[in-house]
């Protein structure tokens, strides 16, 4: 079927979803979500992390399979357990993780599983028509100067997406969704989205938009719904609703009070970690300071740079311009080995990849560190060791067993351990308490607060709003690598998430 | 593009100059994101390129030595060299290209001339019958792997180990020393050629690398092949068998060894239960691979590239033996060349995520470090 004429008559239903249900190990992420996606709008899902809008792409995009809830696309009722299924019935998705082959063409990677051959079944690939096709489907997506022999390797993020909507729109797909699509892109890629996407809703396509910057919800979507806590909040038509409105949903939300309190016996102390007008490929211009006792957190959206700030203090990422002091002498670390040396601590977000070594023991995970930067007090570390995580309420059968075989919380709790044999000045935390239940949680609030009686200062960066504003003692606000701002202990979420989205700093502020 | 790095203001302290900035840098960005220049050569070109140079001076020792590279019967040597390793290798290339290895090659080359050369039993009669037969028990061979891989999930560093040393086993028990007598035609093939420059094996050779080349150009399961080595998921997720074409590429490459084996088997005319691992057939046809470019992880690569890394090998050889150098210099020498380009190989293709702002200098993640797999952020 030629893929560029309008096949689809605006208005009617392109896909209907009602009453879709997903729980991953008893944890309900999505509860009864009903969709409507009406051919040529472009229709928004907004809600916080965790808010289930991931589960109901990947749901639609026959990644999961739904527990419950049926889903209709085109009048037809559809199920899908793989991917390919979903694509077939005319649901495509562009993931932020791109799905494609970075040393293949362009033509190659679209494709891909559906090569078109000549002289029948058992016939040579059509090269010469994956090429006309490609080069078909380009055009019609308004886009110039990309051939379809190139390289994936050689394009850039903006051009890789793409491709990747060039494969979506490919398989005749009635329904595109599209995750977070504009995290990775620079202002005018930004414009040349847009374009792409007005192309395709003029010839019938429903777009699912998925993002967190509320800008472009209203200056592309005709509809949108907000997500919270898995749950259905309002589907509205753009024009009803109002940017305050807009995050007064999405996070509309009591503040849990399980954050322990600020002690009362700590006296934040003089600066113990401060970076002056630091940058370099990913962070920009980052002027701050830690106190000692202080907890500082640091918000914004995915992609803002808040991980690549935190490596950058710790040495993974080498510092270009401006400086960073501890406890007043300048600190250079170009290493992290350095930055334990100068008794940094960083829990990384990702603990499984980064923090532990998974097919290892908890005494020798807890020990890594510090076997390996400072040897000879690891005879101390050791002793100390089994005090230190009963401490931390590590639920284990022993020392040595596996801490593949532990549950999150009691990872991240050795995690922690293996940093405080250091007796850091500083601690680095991105994401601490990601993946873990309530109750460990709360031991790593404790712990936090326990740090800051020390006179550690801490830097926390979390997605999850009440957390960072829970635990602060002040809150940065990072966008696009740069620190939007500062907003004081208790801010409301509505403020930080103004900040983050650069929807309303101006009233936030 | 370092120099244009250098003179890009700060897009913070120029703000007026907003747009114009953002301009440049996303075309900065966007550079960075290519592999350094445009103009780099790709790895069959370089390859190529080392291969001339590795001729020509080769041809100057050959010279000082008092004889010509480029004489007949030295061509002829050249090339037959080339044609065992380099059938071999080119089995290899596809075993890679989809992500996996082969260990096994040697044995099976083994396997392939005392099966042939026990059927032939030195009579042309039995010729068809025999071939036909030790291709058939190397196609099984690589069916197994093959099976083992894709279907039981065993790496084929494993499972090309494990039947690579069952093959092994099964020659030591079974055979000892010379078996079997190839037949007069066979061994006629092995000495023919055109003009006395180019041996008929060097032929065969091509023609199985031009046949592998259009499978992988233009077949599906040439196309997949790389799509499975690029990135399995991808793959899965594009909707491609996954299973079938790692099954199909350890067949060819065993039948490609057994192919070799029976090169050999031309030239010996007697099986060898040790043949192949005297030829320490299976590093080498790795270090070939990987010597033409192909990437060892799988995904990206190209048999043309493979037949230069070959071309290399046979040529060093050549000459090393030509200046009748001490055997464990030339293993020296090999091993540096792999290391070299290996090495060489690494520093070109450094992953890169462009970087969000210009740095003062190229402030980017060293290949070690632990920020590769940053560019995965934060997927909550």
């Amino acid at each position: 079927m030629p893929p560029n004429t309008p096949t689809h008559d605006p208005g009617e239903n392109a896909l209907v979803a009602t009453g879709m249900s997903k729980s991953f190990f008893g944890n309900t992420v999505l509860d009864g979500l009903d969709l409507t996606l009406r051919a040529g709008e472009v229709h928004g899902l907004v809600g916080e992390n965790g808010a289930g809008k991931s589960t109901l792409m990947k749901m639609l995009a026959g990644v999961h399979t739904p527990d419950r809830g049926t889903i209709v696309v085109g009048g037809e009722e559809v199920s899908f357990s793989h991917p390919v299924q979903a694509q077939r019935a005319g649901v495509s998705t562009v993931f932020q993780e791109f799905n494609l082959l970075l040393e293949r063409t362009i033509a190659e990677n679209i494709w891909l599983g559906r090569e078109p051959r000549r002289f029948g079944r058992f016939g040579p690939v059509d090269t010469a028509r994956m090429r006309r096709d490609t080069e078909e489907l380009l055009t019609g997506l308004g886009v110039s100067g990309l051939t379809a022999g190139t390289l994936v390797r050689s394009l850039s993020v903006a051009e890789q997406q793409i491709v990747e909507i060039a494969k979506a729109v490919s398989f005749d797909a009635r329904v595109i969704q599209m995750d977070e699509p504009t995290a990775a892109l620079a202002d005018h890629e930004v414009e040349l989205l847009y374009s792409i996407i007005r192309r395709l809703t003029d010839r019938g396509v429903a777009i699912l938009y998925v993002s967190h910057r509320l800008k472009e919800i209203f200056d592309l979507c005709s509809t949108i719904t907000i997500l919270k806590d898995g749950q259905h909040v309002a589907t509205r038509p753009a024009t009803e609703l109002s940017e305050a409105e807009l995050v007064r949903l999405m996070v509309g939300r009591p503040l849990t009070t399980y954050f322990p309190d600020k002690p009362v016996d700590v006296a934040v102390g003089d600066v113990r970690l401060a970076l002056s007008g630091v940058g370099n490929g990913y962070v920009d211009d980052i002027t701050l300071d830690v106190r000692a006792g202080e907890i500082v957190g640091i918000a914004g959206l995915q992609g803002s740079g808040r991980t690549e700030l935190l490596e950058t203090v710790f040495g993974v990422h080498p510092v270009a311009r401006g400086s960073i002091a501890l406890d007043g002498s300048p600190l250079q670390v170009t290493s992290p080995r350095q930055g334990v040396r100068a008794r940094l601590a960083f829990i990384t977000e990702d603990r499984k990849a980064k923090g532990l070594a998974l097919n290892q023991s908890i005494l020798d995970n807890a020990l890594g560190v510090v076997r390996s930067v400072f040897p000879r007090r690891t005879g101390t570390a050791r002793r100390e060791m089994p005090g230190v995580l009963s401490n931390l309420d590590v639920a284990a059968h022993s020392l040595s067993q596996e801490v593949q075989f532990l549950s999150g919380g009691n990872q991240q709790k050795v995690v922690l351990a293996r940093w405080l044999s250091i007796d850091p000045l500083v601690v680095l935390m991105d994401e601490p308490t990601r993946g873990i239940d309530v109750g460990a949680k709360h031991r790593v609030y404790e712990l936090m607060r326990e740090l800051t009686r020390q006179g550690v200062a801490v830097l926390m960066v979390s997605s999850e709003l009440p957390e960072v504003i829970g635990m602060s003692d002040r809150i940065l606000v990072m966008r696009d690598g740069t620190l939007a701002g500062e907003l004081p202990a208790g801010a409301s979420e509505e403020a930080v998430l103004g900040m983050a989205t650069g929807a309303a700093s101006e009233e936030a502020a | 593009m370092s120099a244009t790095t250098d003179r890009t203001p700060d897009p913070a302290s120029t703000p007026d100059a907003a747009s114009s900035v953002e301009n440049r840098e996303s075309v900065r960005r966007r550079r960075a994101a290519r592999p350094r220049g445009a103009r780099q050569l790709d790895s069959t070109a370089l390859i190529y390129l080392v291969l001339v140079g590795v001729i020509v001076v080769s041809a100057v020792l050959t010279a000082m030595e008092g004889r010509n590279f480029f004489s007949q019967g030295n061509i002829w040597a050249v090339l037959t060299a080339m044609s065992v390793l380099g059938l071999i290798a080119v089995g290899q290339t596809l075993v890679i290209l989809v992500g996996s290895l082969d260990l096994s090659v040697p044995y099976v080359v083994s396997l392939s001339t005392v099966i042939a050369a026990g059927g032939m039993k030195g009579l042309d009669s039995n010729l068809s019958a025999a071939l036909v037969n030790t291709l058939v028990v190397c196609a099984v061979v690589g069916f197994v792997m093959g099976v083992l891989v894709s279907v039981f999930d065993v790496h084929g560093f494993i499972a090309s180990l494990g039947v690579g040393l069952i093959v092994s086993g099964y020659l030591a028990t079974n055979y000892q020393g010379s078996h079997g007598d190839a037949s007069p035609a066979l061994e006629l093939l092995g000495r023919s050629g055109i003009a006395a420059v180019i041996p008929t094996s060097f032929i065969i050779l091509l023609v199985a690398a031009l046949l592998v080349t259009l499978m992988l150009r233009y077949t599906r399961l040439g196309h997949h092949v790389y799509a499975i080595g690029g990135n399995r998921d991808v793959a899965r997720l594009s909707g491609v068998r996954t299973a079938l074409p790692v099954i199909a590429v350890h067949v060819l490459c065993s039948l490609l060894a057994g192919l070799a084996g029976l090169l050999l088997l031309s030239r010996t005319g007697v099986g060898l239960p040790t043949i192949g691992s005297q030829g320490r057939y299976d590093l080498l046809s790795i270090a070939a691979v990987v010597l033409g470019g192909t990437l060892l992880s799988g995904g990206k690569g190209s048999v043309v590239g493979t037949l230069g890394g070959v071309a290399i090998f046979a040529v060093l050889d050549n000459v090393m033996g030509v200046m009748q150098v001490n055997p464990f210099l030339k293993d020296f020498v090999r091993g540096l060349v792999i290391v070299l380009a290996v090495a060489v190989y690494a520093r070109r293709s450094v992953v890169r995520r462009p970087p969000r702002f210009a740095g003062t200098r190229p402030s980017l993640p060293t290949p070690g470090s632990i920020t590769g797999s940053t560019t995965k952020e934060e997927t909550a």
